[in-house]
């Protein structure tokens, strides 16, 4: 009886020792358990956090390598805005012309530059307006700063001859010495600043040639030029009027005009004087500012 | 009595136990599944950080080479806003 008494607790308490093996057993494992749930759902946040931040790093790259793609062809960009820019220009003129516009268009030009003393100041004018205009340029060396000005900030850059030179009317000694001069300004325009420049005034105005002046042009379409004269001037050619004097010259002979051509000197301190005036003045009278282009009705060719 | 719940418990438990187990055993394979994707994110990250950086000083450069290009191409988009209003 008491043997088996024994063996009954010996039996009962490795139950105990069993059930208690069990409970220590299943605690561990659920805690490893637990714990490697917990180490998956953080992985699984942080790998959808990545995504996220992955799907954004990868557009941006996209957008950055669509920008910099975008910089191979600038030029020929550039070459198409410009294009496109005169297109719209020349629609506008031919509606202006047509009498199909409220508008009038002015271009506004400036002859024998550069000028190291002034042009900077109607540079800095036309910005203030947002105007761009046409620059009619001699050859002058050691003027690269306002030439690169000039073109960069849009103006159109033409040809005026190399020299000027009116004395005993030299430059119109023959076609191919005004020829010579026209093709020396431009090639040293096109070597030194790759700007093209296919329109030209003639020094004196085209009347100044005499006899030449239909001989030169036959021989300027040949060489893709076209030339303009002006309908109205400041009158600052000799640079002795006052700045009334030049306001009156410009405001006071455009009423007649829808497309007018305006010829200033950009050496002349009373024209810059003069042009805020001159510009508010023909704002008020409907006008608005364009640079020549080759294909303008005012381009004679 | 006591001693049949004692085993009842104690079967229970290794029941359990060995249940968890298995299941512990594959949230560790998953884990590890997705241990291996973490760290192909992290290498990805890296090296998108790495191209975005080599992009932006590339933009930098091109934008500094091309400055006169960029500002002439603005005044040609810009002039073309001014005279459209007159076509309409």
């Amino acid at each position: 009886m008491g043997t088996r008494n024994r063996e009954d607790r010996t039996v009962f308490a490795l139950t105990c020792v069993a059930a208690l093996l069990g409970i220590a057993a299943l605690l561990f494992i659920y805690r490893s358990y637990d714990r490697a749930l917990k180490e998956q759902e953080q992985l699984r946040s942080w790998i959808s956090d990545t995504n996220e931040t992955l799907s954004v790093q990868e557009t941006e790259i996209a957008s950055l390598e669509e920008e910099i793609a975008s910089y191979s062809d600038i030029a020929e960009k550039n070459r198409k805005e410009r294009e496109l820019f005169f297109a719209k220009a020349k629609e506008l003129e031919t509606k202006v012309m047509n009498g199909e516009s409220d508008v009038k268009i002015c271009y506004f030009t400036f002859d024998d530059g550069p000028y190291w003393d002034t042009t900077h100041i109607f540079l800095d004018i036309l910005d203030e307006y947002d105007i761009k205009a046409t620059f009619f340029y001699l050859l002058k060396e050691d003027h690269d700063d306002i030439y690169q000005r000039v073109i960069d900030s849009g103006h159109t850059l033409a040809n005026h001859s190399a020299s000027h030179n009116l004395r005993g009317n030299a430059i119109y000694a023959s076609v191919d010495t005004f020829i010579g001069e026209v093709e020396e300004n431009r090639q040293y325009i096109q070597d030194k600043f790759g700007y093209t420049t296919n329109i030209l005034r003639f020094p004196g105005g085209s009347p100044q040639a005499g006899s030449l002046k239909y001989p030169i042009i036959d021989r300027l379409r040949e060489i893709g030029y076209g030339y303009v004269d002006w309908d109205t001037t400041t009158g600052d050619g000799k640079n002795s009027g006052t700045v009334e004097e030049y306001i009156h010259g410009v405001l006071d002979n455009s009423a007649g005009y829808d497309v007018m051509v305006v010829l200033m000197h950009d050496y002349s301190v009373n024209t810059y004087k003069a042009l805020p005036t001159i510009i508010d003045g023909l704002k008020e009278q409907g006008f608005i500012f364009l640079p020549l282009f080759y294909d303008s009705a005012k381009i004679l060719k | 009595m006591i001693k049949k719940i004692l085993l009842f418990l104690t079967i229970l438990c290794l029941g359990l136990s060995a249940y968890l187990f298995t299941r512990t055993a594959a949230v560790v394979k998953e884990t590890d599944a997705l241990r291996e994707e973490a760290n192909a994110l992290q290498v990805r990250y890296q090296e998108n950080g790495k191209q975005l950086q080599d992009l932006q000083q590339q933009l930098t450069d091109i934008e500094t080479a091309n400055a006169g290009a960029l500002r002439e191409y603005r005044i040609w988009e810009h002039e073309i806003e001014k005279i459209e209003p007159y076509l309409r």
